[in-house]
């Protein structure tokens, strides 16, 4: 589902947008720094503290996001369900080693705790037509 | 479409075998040499040269292994080398930490993000926010490949490539760094430890010169102190009897108090009037008489094998049977031998002295026993003396106050062992102190020889004759020549 053309959308160059909704029907739109690359099928976002996104998404596990390709400016929307968190292994390790990388360069190591890895499937992918 | 994914296929291809090719060069200029820095900065060139990478570095982790060093950069206006990058700080220091690759491709934006956190959070907690961290490499990296470098799974270093660009580096480039890093790794590795054999065969060879010299040093030293030493041992061997010294720097006999009992013949010597003769000499004069005579007897004492006890002015006491004996007869045989040669040097030194006006000096006379005397170390710790004592040494002494001028005077103790090869005349008893018993005494007159008239004592009887002679006996010869002459006549 996600291919080569995606790939740089997913980088972390240009904020992504993710919207969830409230058990009540309330949506919740926010600005992320990055939308990680898992595999084909699987995207990440990184859970460091308790938010509204997350609070909705554990009423409701649907989302909508958009990404970015930094070189062409071409957006996608992506149709997302939460899968899981995941708290250790190789995405885990990556996503924790880049945020203590930046945190650590500004001085303020061991401030943000990358507390999880929330795993969405990618239910669809389609690019915007503006 | 077919056809562009076929063309899309060949381009990568292509790009593979390239890729392929570049590595393989790579390797086998990075494994020429065993040079460090050569290794590195080949590597960082290549990078440029064939995937047009402009600006790289190598750090080593360092000894302590809680930072790394820049040992290697390409393409930054400041060469940086020798900064340090703590592990866990930054891109570099976060691959060490976790030995796994990390590529970036915004950090600009990234560190802005985290600014603005930065800044939302200082008003309103208390946490200390440190100042941002300076780092080498590009002040305004956009992308960022890190590559930890490992050797069987140890860190060794990091090898980092930077641009100001954002999002230069694909999978495909992780894929490449990563495989030359590793050849650089392994590279890097082998010239460490060539280096660290060659430090250690320096230090080793400096070692062994510095060994070398010490004992070059060590040689001159010993050779010194043992010259020190002898000259210092030649010096005390005059104040030791040759034997004794001898036994002493040998090793045979201990300096420690410590006696034993020995027979020993124990003479003893003494200037007659020599007290008066004192008095009436120049101290000059009277010092090389003394030296003279002294040095003389002595000379003859050594010769015979005698042990210098000690000299007590002009009196000399010498001793046979320690630390060295020859058996009782012999020791007695050799102290009554080297008396006689004494009194005959003695006669050629007054000879010499009465010329040079000295009428009446160096009467000696000689004492001899042979006994049981206890001889070795005594004094205390600090000073010693090898010395003989016992009521033998006194008794040696009484004989030679009772000699006679230039006469030698031995106990019966001696007498019993030397009579076989020693002329003696029964002298008169006498009575020490000490000693309950009254001692027979006998005076030396030379030896006895075969060829000579003087035989031992001869006891013959045939009917109208008898006749004991003892030549030994007899005190005045010419008495006795006219008796033997008188009954030679009246037998014609």
């Amino acid at each position: 589902m996600i291919t080569d053309e995606h790939l740089p959308a997913l980088q972390g160059m240009f904020p992504s947008w993710i919207t969830t909704v409230s058990n009540d029907g309330e949506p919740n739109t926010t600005v992320i720094s990055q939308i990680w690359h898992v595999n084909e099928t699987e995207v990440a976002l990184s859970f460091q503290f308790f938010n509204k996104t997350k609070k909705n998404i554990s009423q409701n596990p649907f989302a909508f996001a958009t990404i970015t390709n930094p070189a062409t400016f071409d957006a996608y929307t992506l149709e997302l369900k939460y899968n899981r968190t995941e708290s250790e292994g190789d995405l885990f390790d990556e996503m924790d080693m880049k945020l203590e990388a930046i945190a650590s360069m500004s001085g303020m190591s061991g401030i943000f705790e990358l507390r999880g890895a929330d795993i969405y499937t990618v239910l669809s992918i389609s690019k915007n037509n503006l | 479409m077919i056809e562009s994914d076929a063309k899309t296929l060949a381009e990568q291809l292509e790009r593979r075998n390239k890729e392929i090719e570049i590595i393989e060069r790579v390797a086998s200029q990075i494994s020429k040499t065993l040079n460090l820095d050569s290794i590195a900065k080949t590597m960082l060139i290549s990078m440029e040269e064939y995937f047009d990478f402009k600006h790289s570095m190598i750090l080593l982790l360092n000894s302590s292994e809680s930072a790394l060093k820049v040992i290697a950069t390409h393409g930054y206006k400041e060469e940086g080398i020798g900064a340090e990058v703590k592990i866990g700080v930054g891109v570099i220091g976060m691959v060490a930490k976790k030995k796994k690759l990390m590529r970036m491709a915004n950090l600009g934006a990234q560190k802005q993000y985290m600014q603005a956190i930065k800044q939302q959070i200082q008003p309103s907690e208390d946490t200390v926010v440190a100042e941002e961290i300076s780092l080498p490499g590009l002040k305004n990296a956009e992308s960022q490949v890190a590559i930890p470098m490992l050797m069987e799974d140890e860190l060794i270093g990091v090898f980092s490539v930077e641009s100001d660009q954002v999002n230069i580096f694909d999978k495909s480039d992780e894929l490449i760094i990563k495989i030359l890093a590793n050849q650089t790794a392994n590279a890097l590795q082998n010239a460490k430890l060539y280096q660290l054999e060659q430090q250690r065969l320096q230090e080793l060879d400096k070692a062994h010169a510095e060994l070398a010299d010490l004992n070059t040093n060590l040689e001159k030293k010993v050779a010194d102190r043992t010259k020190e030493l002898v000259a210092l041992s030649e010096k005390l061997a005059k104040y030791f009897s040759p034997q004794v010294y001898d036994s002493i720097f040998s090793g045979e006999l201990d300096v420690k108090i410590q006696t034993q009992r020995k027979p020993l013949t124990v003479f003893f010597c003494d200037l007659q009037g020599f007290t008066q003769l004192t008095e009436r000499l120049e101290p000059e004069i009277l010092t090389e008489l003394l030296t003279q005579y002294l040095t003389e007897m002595s000379k003859i004492a050594i010769r015979w094998g005698g042990t210098i006890d000690k000299f007590i002015g002009d009196a000399i006491l010498v001793f046979f049977g320690d630390p060295e004996t020859r058996g009782n007869k012999e020791d007695a045989m050799a102290c009554v031998s080297m008396a006689l040669e004494m009194l005959e040097k003695l006669e050629l030194l007054r000879e010499a002295w009465r010329e040079r006006g000295l009428a009446r000096s160096l009467n000696a006379r000689m004492g001899i026993h042979s006994g049981v005397c206890t001889v070795g170390n005594f004094g205390s710790e600090d000073r010693l003396d090898y010395t003989v004592i016992g009521n033998g040494v006194n008794l040696a002494a009484r004989l030679e106050a009772n000699s006679e001028s230039n006469k030698i005077l031995i106990s019966e103790d001696t007498y019993l062992l030397v009579k076989e090869e020693i002329k003696c005349i029964k002298k008169q008893e006498i009575s020490v102190k000490g000693i309950s018993y009254p001692i027979q005494t006998y005076e030396v007159s030379g030896f006895t020889s075969s060829s000579s008239s003087y035989s031992s004592k001869l006891v013959k009887s045939i009917p109208g004759l008898s006749l004991t002679f003892d030549p030994n006996e007899i005190e005045d010869n010419e008495r006795a020549m006219k008796l033997i002459s008188d009954v030679l006549s009246r037998l014609v």
